[in-house]
């Protein structure tokens, strides 16, 4: 779906061709700091799960955003308290928060964060969906072809099960370090309970490469705040929708998103 | 004592014996003398009596008066007038034939019954827009375009370059009605707003209604385009042309029959992908990109009673980006209509109208490929008569029926590997009803009155299936109905009212309230409007929408009609009108009453206008003061905020000026407010990306767009006893290069990497154009 919008601002981007770009000046009225919390929970021991607050910043301003430090954090599971946050080890100066906790989540549990900062308190809340298992991963050599390069392109086969209302979204590592997108996710409208093998898209490997795929099951929500978020990438073009705030799940007007996943890995090694 | 009582008795005596005479009418067509086209609007006035009437749409006239010898006056812009004495002892039916008006610049016509049509009418909010003004005004790559003059008027915006479509005192893109010929026209724009899809050498008329939209006409809230073709020499073979550098155009023209039977083909072609192919860079010299249109009309004037028009249009844009995607879209429109006089003081018409709408777009290959299909498709049936009563009183009344359909989409893969299964939203039909009465009532010589009632209904009709929904707006379960089985019916009157005082044939104040129902939304997924927006009805989750109308305005003469000013005021309130969600997703959504929100409009605004029309140097200077807002629910945490194109300043001054015969010069330099846009207020980071917040719903505006505009124009000397005349027109759109904001986007600084900028968009720079014109 998302590619035919791509494809579609494409059409119009051709007129490019006539338009001209040209850089100018904005005086715009930022509004003051807000707190913005991102956070990621899973079942299956996921190493890839995260807590970071910072505070927002004015648009056009080239400082990176202050982080939050002494925030005050917990989660509960099903609505007994199982964890309180401390600041990383290592990266709790940059606002990241470590939970011994996170990739210990059950199927069908609800999660609850809640984050205490000056004074104010923000919630946020998500289950654990079942995720179909992988199928298995292969990889095929690909030339050189238009504006993609030869190499390796890793595929992933899942039996995707029946019934709409699925969402996933795929953290795809090659060699230890993340390659994939916020981005790379879909959900099942289109492919309901089809055999799926779906092409990443991403920078072909090459000999000797060790690539991991982790699929989780999220929310139908925080695809839909995936698919904005990456939406607004670029913005304003009058062909766009008029842009509006993505809707994150926090109360008290915080941003960010806390989601909670079932996971499947998979490796495969390019021999 | 007696000769008091004398005179009065005297008097009753004479008044009685006036009632007591005889009346007779006179009735019959007003034509061009030189083609036979019948001419609209031309004014029939009996001196004597100070009294008149306009020939109508098909250039018919009834005027019914005492018996007597009388000095008629025929009257019509760009003619010479034509007096003559009748003497009417019965009933006369006569067709009169006028003559072009000679090119004698520095004579300014002095005739002693003055035009002053804006102040003498009751009409307010109308312009009746002269093709021969039209052509003269300086266009974009040459093309002369109708809709971009409209935006030359008060109360009439237009949303920048690149986006198609009009606004009118506040009313959103699909709140016009346009009509070619008595068709619906879905999309009047070629190419994304660049070209309108009227061809100006077929046309021989328009109107635009901004308010005060006559009874006789429903379904958009905000205007009224009445176009209509040229229905073709009746008297000798004529063609006529242009060659450009974009596009060219030829018309030909002829009787089939001579003052019987005519036709009128006109066609027009865009070749800028020609431009394309010489580029070197594959990306470019695959793509294509053209549109073509035709106009055709047959026309056969049985007798004097019965005449029969059949008229079409035909047209399409065509884009393909390489092989990675194609699109196009295009209107196809059929009239069928039949005049028939009915007596001398009776006028019918009748008209069977097809008017279609459909868009393509898609990926040939690969594993993306599919094809999307949308169309509107409209069947109508009318009829519309008129009784002239007597001179003070013209009583108009009529039905129409029309049936809708509407492909909303349809998705289906188009080759083997592609990875989409087909997705086919339901048709959706539905009927839509209208009965009107109005008069036009002449009281004394100084007020004019004109009232009237609509009433329209509108049904969403099977074959179709509604979605029910539960509390929480799931979808619990669908009914599904049978062919023209009532799903939901909507109806409710259209009063229409307007009133002209003038205390002289110079100074009039008009007022008028209109009350207006549309039954059909277009949903638009982008920012403004573009050929892939869907038309959808009314139905048991969208409500239609209505708007009343307020307006005043005064109107004032100066020597002899040569300075007409004019100075209206308006508040327009529209209620249900439609906006979407936040980040709402239109493509392809059945239910997509779940993206919609509803709520209520208002625009008001002072419109001024000074226009000169006669001498070497003629145009006008308008001004436009206006806002524009609306309040939904749901929008804007429930505040009212500006639509798009709330743009406050308009300005517009249009001159032309006529050097020699055979030579003139026209500009125009235009200054409008900036859309209204949303800007970003902040920033945050999610996963690393960077997310924009962003302000309140149009919180921001683009800058200002002005632009300046000249073209001359040279006719070739004609060869004496030929009739070939040819000429060139030079233009220059946008000659002082304003770069006029496209678009606002917001991405990493070119020069440092780790900041964000504002970049703008401007689409056309300076642009000169020739072209090669003949007649003959």
């Amino acid at each position: 779906m998302k590619r035919i919008t791509v494809l579609f601002s494409a059409f119009v981007f051709a007129f490019a061709f006539i338009g001209c770009e040209e850089k100018i000046d904005l005086d715009l009225d930022d509004i003051p700091p807000a707190i913005v919390i991102e956070g990621r929970l899973t079942d299956n021991g996921s190493p890839y799960n995260y807590l970071r607050i910072s505070m927002s910043s004015p648009y056009l301003s080239d400082e990176p955003n202050m982080p939050v430090v002494g925030a005050f954090v917990t989660i509960t599971e099903d609505g007994i308290l199982t964890d309180t946050l401390i600041p990383d080890p290592q990266y709790g100066q940059l606002g990241q928060y470590q939970s011994t906790f996170f990739g210990n989540g059950k199927v069908g549990s609800t999660y609850r964060l809640r984050v205490q900062y000056n004074g104010e308190v923000y919630e946020a809340e998500d289950f654990i969906r079942p995720i179909t298992p992988i199928d298995s991963l292969t990889y095929t050599y690909k030339d050189e072809v238009a504006d993609e390069d030869d190499g390796y392109y890793v595929f992933l086969h899942t039996q995707e099960p029946a019934g709409l209302g699925n969402n996933y979204q795929w953290i795809y590592t090659s060699n230890g370090s993340i390659e994939s997108d916020l981005d790379l996710a879909a959900n099942d409208e289109w492919v309901d309970g089809n055999y799926v093998s779906l092409d990443f898209d991403l920078e072909p490997q090459v000999l000797g490469d060790t690539v991991m795929v982790e699929m989780g099951s999220i929310s139908s929500q925080y695809f839909t705040f995936i698919t904005q978020v990456s939406s607004q990438e670029s913005f304003g073009d009058l062909f766009d929708t008029p842009p509006a705030n993505v809707k994150g799940n926090f109360s008290n007007g915080a941003y960010g998103y806390f989601h909670t996943a079932a996971v499947e890995r998979d490796t495969i090694v390019i021999e | 004592m007696f000769k008091h009582t004398l005179l009065p008795f005297l008097f009753l005596l004479f008044a009685f014996s006036v009632t007591a005479q005889n009346k007779y009418t006179i009735s019959g067509h007003i034509k061009d003398g030189d083609n036979g086209e019948e001419l609209i609007g031309a004014t029939i006035y009996i001196e004597e009596l100070k009294t008149g009437t306009a020939t109508n749409v098909y250039g018919f006239y009834s005027l019914t008066v005492p018996e007597g010898t009388y000095t008629v006056i025929y009257q019509y812009i760009g003619y010479n007038s034509r007096r003559d004495t009748l003497v009417l002892d019965k009933d006369i039916v006569q067709t009169i034939e006028m003559a072009s008006e000679s090119k004698k610049i520095d004579e300014v016509e002095i005739t002693s019954e003055r035009m002053n049509k804006n102040v003498t009418d009751v009409d307010m909010g109308v312009v009746k827009l002269d093709i021969q003004t039209v052509k003269k005004i300086p266009a974009v790559f040459g093309e002369v375009d109708i809709i971009k003059t409209l935006q030359l008027l008060p109360g009439i915006v237009g949303a920048g370059e690149g986006v198609g479509g009009f606004f009118v005192r506040g009313g959103g893109v699909d709140q016009n009605l346009i009509l070619l010929d008595e068709a619906v026209v879905y999309n009047a724009s070629h190419l994304l707003g660049f070209f309108s899809v009227f061809n100006s050498d077929a046309i021989k008329d328009m109107e635009i209604y901004k308010g005060g939209i006559p009874a006789a006409y429903g379904g958009r809230l905000s205007s009224l385009l009445d176009v209509r073709m040229k229905d073709g020499n009746m008297k000798k073979f004529g063609v006529s042309g242009g060659i450009g550098l974009i596009s060219s155009r030829l018309t030909v023209e002829a009787p089939i029959i001579k003052d019987k039977m005519s036709f009128i083909v006109s066609g027009r072609r865009t070749y800028v992908d020609l431009f394309l192919k010489l580029s070197p860079n594959e990306e470019i010299n695959q793509n294509k990109l053209y549109f073509y249109d035709l106009n055709a009309k047959y026309n056969w004037r049985i007798n004097e009673k019965n005449r029969i028009f059949v008229s079409g249009y035909f047209g399409r844009d065509v884009f393909g980006f390489g092989n990675n995607f194609a699109t196009d879209w295009g209107n196809a429109t059929a009239t069928f209509r039949w005049n028939h006089v009915v007596s001398n003081k009776m006028f019918a018409n009748f008209t069977f109208v097809f008017s279609d709408f459909n868009y393509s777009l898609g990926v040939p290959e690969g594993a993306l490929a599919f094809d999307w299909n949308a169309r509107i498709r409209d069947f109508s049936l009318k009829g519309d008569f008129t009784n002239y009563l007597n001179p003070n009183n013209t009583f108009k009344w009529g039905v129409i029926a029309t049936h809708h359909n509407f492909l909303p989409g349809e998705v289906v893969p188009a080759s083997d590997e592609s990875i989409f299964n087909s997705l086919v939203m339901p048709d959706k039909n539905a009927m839509e009803y209208a009965a009107y009465v109005s008069n036009e009532q002449k009281i004394g010589d100084k007020i004019t009155l004109s009232y009237g009632l609509r009433y329209s209904a509108f049904s969403q009709v099977g074959p179709g299936r509604v979605f029910n929904y539960d509390s929480d707006g799931e979808v619990i379960d669908t009914t599904e109905y049978g062919r023209f089985e009532h799903i939901k019916t909507y109806h409710g009157p259209e009063p229409r009212v307007a009133i002209r005082y003038g205390w002289n044939k110079e100074n009039a104040v008009k007022a008028n309230y209109t009350r207006t129902r549309q039954y059909l939304h277009l949903i638009s997924n982008s920012t403004v409007s573009s050929p892939f927006d869907i038309w959808v009805p009314a139905d048991n989750y969208i409500q239609p929408m209505k708007a009343d109308q307020v307006s005043v305005g005064y109107f004032r003469n100066f020597k002899e009609d040569m300075f007409e000013v004019s100075l209206e005021a308006y508040y327009k309130y529209m209620h249900d009108v439609i906006d979407y969600v936040d980040n709402a997703e239109l493509l392809l959504k059945e239910n997509i009453e779940t993206q919609l929100l509803r709520g209520d409009g208002y625009s008001y605004g002072i419109e001024s206008m000074v226009r000169k029309n006669k001498g070497r140097l003629t145009g006008w200077v308008s001004y436009t003061y206006s806002r524009t807002r609306r309040k939904i629910d749901g929008i804007n945490d429930n505040e009212a905020y500006p639509v798009s194109y709330d743009r406050n300043h308009n300005l517009a001054i249009v001159l032309s000026y006529q050097i020699s015969e055979r030579f003139s010069i026209s500009a125009n330099w235009v200054y409008t407010t900036g859309l209204a846009v949303t800007f970003p207020v902040g920033k945050y980071e999610y996963n690393g990306q960077s997310v924009p917040i962003f302000s309140e719903r149009n919180g921001y505006r683009l800058p200002a767009y002005h632009r300046l505009d000249l073209s001359a124009n040279l006719d070739f000397k004609q060869k004496p006893n030929k009739k070939f005349k040819h000429g060139l027109n030079f233009s220059v759109y946008n000659a002082y290069y304003n770069k006029n904001v496209f678009s606002i986007v917001f991405r990493e600084d070119d020069d440092d990497a780790s900041k964000t900028a504002a970049y703008k968009t401007y689409l056309f720079p300076i642009v000169p154009s020739i072209t090669y014109n003949f007649d003959f």
